[in-house]
């Protein structure tokens, strides 16, 4: 209880009660009792307002910060009281409806800056800046005020010829205004005497001195109502006493004659006061407009730093975020941005001390070298540059502009000399007679050889431990394919193996030739790697062919890093249902030997599966057979279209009818095709159309029920 | 139903207990006192806070109470002032009083009363403060009740629903002047955030009526006559404590307890008990109250008040009711007590805002508010024990308990002009189910 009774008892006043207090300390010029008075008033309410809230339905203008910094500054305590004036912007004081606040505000900044310099470099440091001072006195009159500013400058330039000067002129403006002021106090004296002498004779009834001393008022003091009532009231009350009208205007001549006699008496009084007061009034111009002619010093600069924070985003655009925190000791009234000279925004900040400028995103640069600049200007017009160089790395050659433009150039060149290539390799093509297609004879080229891909692929990765026969109707592709193996097997790029192929066509061989054939072809295909053996014996026996096949695997083994793996690739395998039985287990036995990892085989032929397929066949459970078939339509569609793409051109429902009648037999495919380029070219056109294949397959009909059958 | 030993006179009661009820009200919205003499019945106390300010905002003022109007309902709040205030209010008042009607047990069958209208207009307050801090001091007058009728005549003639008897009731009565002012002083004093505040009081009552009425019934055997008179003035003291707190800079509390006075006065009747007439005391007692209200300030322009008041109605009955009335029933005389009677003493709330828009050196102030009055009238609600005539509560019902027993709800606006925070003018209209008024009143800072 007694706790909260000091605490209600210790309780601040309401902070109006302490502002209105500091606020007349402060003119009574009692520094600090204003200053303890307004850091109370403030402590208890920090917020500036134009329209703060006293009791009852009243609102006024506190406005303390600025009268702080007054305060602060007359008691010569600089750093308060530019913290104090720093509040005062903050709280937006100096837009105060009352102009003479941002007038106090502007003196006060300006006096702080003449402090600003540290003591040790006041002699250095150039003359005061009076100009707020002269303001004050000639703009709002406050002479005796700007007499306590320029005592306080004094004290920091004791020597300054125009601070002097200036308080000379101040000085006696101050006494001759005070002398103005005594002679009006002075003939209003008079007036009020006059006034009081007329009220005692009305009061005591003697109507006619009243009368004349209220006419002789109104000419000293013309124009005043209440004497001019008074003249009225007088007149009737003379006429109630019966005095006639004559009577009344004899007191009006009484009351000249008595105004004649004061003016004589007061004449040499009148016309030395009128003088002395032109005198005066002469003199009050004279000085003001001396105080206004005196020298005024630049205003002094205050310190404005800024921080420039750019951030680059891209260095292709030239584009970057673009952002600055402005901080100075004085107030400020305008921000601007420049880019390479030109003007981007202003901002209005006046009265601020700090500024952080809105963020630029991605702004874009013209040039890779740029020059920011930021143009402050202080409360008081000073103008601050601070300027920033954004410098972009210059693109390298292959990205620059220009060497986008070459590239490009290049590039539509190539495509036109390729297009251009193009079409000259159309004309001679078509005039070269150009036809791709083969027909009768196995295809060797690799890019005639269309589809069985992935056959290919399971082929090769059954190849490691397997010998395999592929079998199909005839002109299926079989010798094709085994031509594309032969050329595929020496690119197999194996872990363990090397692929050594030997391709035999056994087509027409002679049971008694066989094995030397074998021996013929694989000599052959291992020449190149530069591996012979002396000529074989004629005949060749079985035993002897196992003989030098070992010295070939193991001339092999020693060549090669992997282990090699020959395969013998045997077309038309179906001469050796021809053979006696012996001789085609004399050739499974080579599979059996001890080099027989090193060894597969792949035949193609029509019928030997049957033959091999019993028990006691030679071949019986010794392959793996594939079965060749026709080339499924998107195969058999790229090898009708894909070898003449872009010498000559088939209709759609050309090729559809194509795949149609061969159902998908590369054979017939080739054989038709080859037929209707010549006949196009015979009839000098380059698209194939539906007509020209049903005219071809006329024409070849029984050419190709032939080669089915 | 409470028990009470029913007295029965056999020669100084009689008839008819009426009753002498007196106050009403609170601070905040007029409150009503009655009795079987209708004058009673009718008029109104006001104890809001006076001035169009207090009123504009819903008739809250007790939590802020910082300026001249408040010397009376709570002085501490002028702890504040720093300057000189001088206020006036004058108020234009329209009263409805509710007739007697029909109701499920009794049908009028002859000269149906209407409802009844009451117009006033006059200086309700004014006030002078001036501070010699950390003191305030404060003089002021405020009127209470005023409350003034042409003649009136009314007859009627009801019959009980189930057609068992009728009665005629005769009701004349004219009244000159019931009038109770009071003049006071007040001091205030600060102690920082806190203000304590006193006033002391003279509160004057004047009367000045006659009334008349008759009850009448053969099938009931009754036939009751009742004159009255008086002309009197009393005046007595009355007390005010006040405190108010600043909870922080935007929120005020206020408390205030008003001592009212009982007032002794007497009246010359004439009934069938007293035929050549006899002076009769009656007690005349306004209820304290007790208010607490709440201020706040969210920002410069926006005040908003909340205030709560306790008028003790509860005192204008027991001892401090006066029965006058008697019904004969030969050879004796019946009279009804004061615990027949009750009232209800419901808090009222009151709640408003002000908004100041600043112009220049001047400002508009715009004011709204509510207020809640929970019904305060005096209600007859006696049951007949043993050996007593049912009827003749029935009857006695059916003549007092006139209205409908509901909460007031009252809504406020108001308009305030302020010149260059000196001289400060006010409107102010409120209307309730009861009452409607225009305060106007203005305030000079000096």
């Amino acid at each position: 209880m007694t706790w909260m009774l000091c605490l209600m008892l210790l309780a601040p006043q309401e902070f109006y009660e302490m502002y209105e207090s500091g606020t007349a300390k402060l003119e009574a010029r009692d520094y600090a009792g204003a200053i303890k008075d307004l850091e109370a008033a403030t402590a208890a309410r920090p917020r500036s307002s134009e329209t703060a809230r006293k009791y009852g339905v009243q609102l006024f203008a506190y406005l303390p910060y600025h009268r702080l910094a007054e305060a602060y500054l007359m008691t010569k305590n600089y750093a308060k009281a530019s913290e104090c004036l720093e509040r005062a912007y903050e709280n937006d004081e100096h837009k105060a409806k009352d102009d003479t606040v941002a007038a106090k505000m502007d003196l006060i900044q300006g006096m702080l800056l003449n402090f600003d310099t540290p003591q040790d470099q006041l002699v250095e440091a150039p003359g005061p800046d009076i100009g707020p001072i002269i303001d004050l006195a000639t703009r709002q009159e406050r002479y005796e005020e700007a007499l306590d500013y320029i005592e306080l400058m004094l004290a920091s330039y004791p020597d300054d010829t125009a601070l002097l000067t200036l308080k000379t002129i101040t000085e006696a403006l101050v006494n001759t205004l005070e002398k103005v002021d005594r002679n009006q106090q002075r003939q209003q004296r008079r007036i009020s005497d006059l006034a009081r002498q007329a009220r005692e004779s009305e009061d005591g009834q003697d109507w006619e001195q009243a009368l004349r001393l209220y006419i002789t008022l109104d000419k000293l003091d013309p124009g005043n109502p209440a004497t001019r009532r008074a003249i009225v009231r007088i007149e009737q009350e003379l006429e109630n006493i019966g005095r006639s009208q004559e009577d009344i205007q004899f007191q009006y001549e009484e009351a000249r004659k008595a105004l004649d006699e004061l003016e004589k008496q007061y004449a040499a009084e009148t016309a030395e006061r009128e003088a002395e007061a032109i005198k005066l009034r002469q003199e009050v111009a004279q000085l003001k407009t001396s105080m206004a002619r005196l020298p005024r010093t630049s205003p002094k600069i205050g310190n404005v730093d800024i921080q420039w924070s750019i951030i680059p985003v891209s260095n292709e655009k030239k584009t970057a975020h673009i952002n600055a925190d402005i901080t100075a000791n004085v107030a400020l009234r305008e921000a601007a941005l420049f880019v390479n000279g030109e003007k981007v925004r202003s901002w209005s900040i006046k009265g601020r001390w700090r500024f952080k400028l809105p963020s630029f995103l991605d702004f874009g640069f013209r040039d890779t070298q740029n020059k920011l600049e930021l143009e402050v200007r202080d409360v008081r017009d000073q103008t601050y540059r601070d300027s920033f160089m954004m410098t972009f790395p210059k693109s390298p050659p292959f990205f620059g502009k220009r060497m986008q433009q070459i590239l490009a150039i290049a590039m539509a060149a190539v495509v036109l000399v390729a297009f251009a290539l193009h079409k000259m390799h159309q004309r001679k093509a078509f005039r070269e007679r150009f036809n791709p297609y083969i027909a009768g004879a196995p295809v060797l080229n690799e890019q005639m050889f269309y589809g069985r891909e992935g056959l290919l692929r399971q082929i090769l990765n059954t190849l490691h431990n397997n010998s395999l026969m592929i079998y199909g109707e005839r002109r299926i592709g079989k010798t094709s394919f085994l031509h594309r193996l032969n050329n595929a097997l020496p690119l197999i790029d194996d872990p363990d193996y090397e692929f050594i192929p030997a391709l035999v066509d056994l087509q027409g061989v002679r049971e008694g030739e066989f094995f030397a054939t074998l021996e013929h072809e694989i000599a052959a295909a291992l020449e190149p790697r530069g591996i012979a053996l002396e000529p074989p014996p004629s005949p060749l026996e079985a035993r002897k062919f196992i003989s030098r096949l070992r010295l070939y695997i193991n001339a092999l083994k020693d060549q090669c890093q992997k282990k090699p793996k020959l395969v013998l690739l045997l077309d038309e395998v179906d001469v050796m249902n021809g053979f006696a039985e012996q001789t085609n287990q004399q050739l499974r036995s080579v599979f059996m030997k001890g080099f027989a990892e090193h060894i597969v085989a792949v035949m193609a032929g029509i019928n030997i599966k049957k033959q091999w397929t019993s028990e006691g066949s030679p071949w019986y459970n010794f392959f793996e057979q594939i079965e060749l078939k026709p080339f499924p339509r998107n195969h058999a569609d790229a090898l009708i279209t894909q070898p003449v793409r872009g010498v000559y051109h088939y209709a759609g429902e050309a090729v559809e009818l194509i795949m149609d009648l061969t159902g998908g037999k590369p054979y017939l495919i080739q054989k038709i095709c080859l037929n209707l380029i010549s006949h196009i070219l015979s009839e000098n056109r380059r698209k194939i159309t539906t007509d020209d294949v049903k005219y071809v397959y006329r024409e070849i009909k029984p050419e190709l029920e032939g080669a089915q059958s | 139903m409470h028990h009470r030993s029913r007295a029965k006179f056999s020669s100084h009661c009689a008839a008819i207990g009426l009753t002498v009820l007196f106050a009403a009200i609170l601070a905040g919205a007029p409150g009503r006192a009655q009795t079987d003499e209708t004058i009673f019945r009718e008029f109104q106390f006001d104890f809001s806070t006076p001035g169009a300010r207090a009123n504009g905002m819903g008739r809250a003022f007790v939590g802020l109470a910082d300026e001249a109007t408040a010397a009376y309902n709570n002085p501490a709040g002028l702890s504040v002032l720093n300057a000189p205030e001088f206020s006036l209010e004058y108020r234009f008042n329209h009263n409805e009083y509710a007739a007697i009607v029909s109701n499920d047990q009794f049908t009028i069958s002859q000269g149906e009363p209407q409802t009844a209208f009451f117009d006033l207009d006059r200086v309700g307050f004014a006030s002078y403060s001036f501070s010699l801090k950390p003191y305030n001091f404060s003089a002021f007058f405020v009127n209470n009740l005023d409350y003034r009728r042409e003649p009136v005549q009314d007859r009627i003639v009801f019959l009980e629903n189930e057609q068992r008897y009728f009665a005629t009731y005769l009701n004349i009565h004219e009244v000159r002047r019931i009038e109770l002012n009071t003049f006071g002083l007040s001091v205030s004093r600060d102690f920082g955030r806190l203000s304590l505040g006193a006033a002391v009081a003279l509160s004057r009552l004047s009367l000045d009526f006659d009334y008349q009425t008759s009850l009448s019934s053969l099938l009931l055997g009754i036939n009751d006559l009742f004159f009255s008179e008086t002309q009197e003035k009393s005046a007595k003291m009355t007390y005010v404590l006040g405190a108010h707190y600043q909870l922080n800079p935007k929120l005020t509390a206020g408390i205030a307890y008003k001592i009212q006075p009982k007032f002794v006065y007497s009246e010359q009747i004439r009934s069938s008990e007293f035929p050549t007439g006899a002076p009769a005391p009656v007690t005349f007692k306004i209820p304290d109250s007790i208010q607490v209200g709440f201020g706040y300030q969210p920002n410069d322009l926006w005040t908003i008040l909340l205030d709560v008041d306790w008028i003790k109605y509860k005192q204008i009955l027991g001892d401090n009711m006066t029965i006058l009335s008697s019904i004969e029933i030969s050879p004796d005389f019946f009279s009804f007590e004061a615990e027949d009677f009750e009232i209800g003493d419901t808090p009222e709330v009151h709640l408003g805002a002000e908004y100041l828009i600043p112009f220049r050196k001047n400002i508009l102030a715009l004011r709204a508010g509510s207020f809640l009055d929970p019904d305060h009238k005096t209600r007859f609600v006696g049951q007949p024990e043993e050996g007593e005539d049912p009827a003749l509560f029935d009857v006695q019902g059916f003549i007092f308990n006139t209205g409908d027993k509901e909460n007031n709800i009252g809504y406020t606006a108001g308009i305030g002009f302020v010149w260059n925070n000196k001289l400060q003018w006010d409107v102010a209209l409120v209307r309730s189910d009861r009452f409607r008024r225009v305060v106007a009143s203005f305030l000079y800072r000096f």
